[in-house]
């Protein structure tokens, strides 16, 4: 795929947004995934306990 | 409709929507990415810079849009004392500050080569860094306050007071001088954008909403799935003493 402006003197401005940008979105979905399968695991441990 | 209010009918739900929220957030950016970056033509004015917009505008209209469901559900936990409304105001500060975020550094980035500079104190800028502090303060303070109840109406207060800044944000542009244009999209009268450059830009606009959504239904459901944690545990603790 061609990018018509990947030579222009202002690529580095667009990706270094796009970058960070789309960096920010993955570590905010990545920590909230993770918090998600923490309290599950931790849940299910205390669950398990329980019944024993 | 109170009765998917339930924090263990919400969950189930949330768990069923996420993929969908998912699966939407990732074709809407992808194609408004794909248009953004490819298709759309540069503009007459800015050039090639100007496809920072796609990140930075959607972005900042999140940013805004999210302070505005944490005031909205911790007004309602205020006044119905229901703890999903707390759970969602507490989720959806986090993924507001990165939207903010988003919307500072991209901005920044943008303001370099069409305004030369990174930073200017002006009244745009300096309320959405604002903003910034009140999602940093909010979190912090849910954090300060070990009572769960006292932090939940602690904080509702605190983002309830900070909704002041959302109609400072938006009509800052009008009200005061700024080195940041005014409003190109929603305006009294047509946007002023062309739609070679709207299309994209709207598709941006609606992934990160969903994006919002996905991350939300995450956060609250791990929310959820922590109060029983603390629960349990609490319970335990209690029949330890007896």
């Amino acid at each position: 795929m061609e990018i018509s402006w990947a030579a222009s003197e202002f690529a580095g401005y667009i990706w270094a947004a796009w970058g960070i940008a789309g960096a920010l979105m993955l570590a905010i979905w990545r920590m909230s995934d993770s918090l998600l399968r923490r309290q599950a695991t931790l849940l299910a441990k205390l669950e398990a306990e329980e019944k024993l | 409709m109170w009765r998917f209010a339930n924090p263990a009918i919400f969950y189930d739900l949330a768990a069923k929507a996420s993929p969908w929220a998912a699966g939407i957030s990732l074709m809407l950016l992808g194609l408004g990415a794909y248009l953004g970056l490819f298709v759309a033509p540069p503009d007459y004015y800015q050039g090639e810079v100007m496809r920072i917009m796609y990140v930075h505008v959607p972005a900042a209209w999140m940013a805004m849009f999210c302070y505005g469901v944490m005031a909205v559900s911790s007004g309602s936990g205020l006044i119905w004392n229901h703890p999903l409304a707390y759970v969602c105001a507490k989720a959806t500060a986090p993924i507001g500050m990165v939207f903010t975020a988003i919307a500072l550094t991209t901005g920044s980035i943008w303001g370099k080569p069409t305004w030369g500079t990174w930073w200017s104190w002006d009244a745009r800028m300096t309320s959405v860094l604002i903003l910034l502090f009140l999602y940093l303060g909010y979190m912090a303070l849910w954090n300060a306050i070990e009572e769960p109840v006292r932090a939940a109406r602690t904080t509702a207060i605190l983002a309830l007071v900070g909704a002041v800044n959302l109609p400072i944000i938006k009509f800052s542009v009008d009200w005061w001088n700024t080195l940041h244009q005014p409003a190109s999209l929603m305006r009294a009268d047509a946007p002023a954008i062309h739609a070679s450059m709207l299309i994209p830009l709207l598709l941006m606009a609606l992934g990160f909403t969903a994006f919002y959504v996905w991350v939300l239904l995450l956060r609250m459901r791990g929310e959820i799935l922590a109060r029983r944690v603390r629960g349990l545990r609490l319970a335990r603790v209690q029949a330890g003493q007896n």
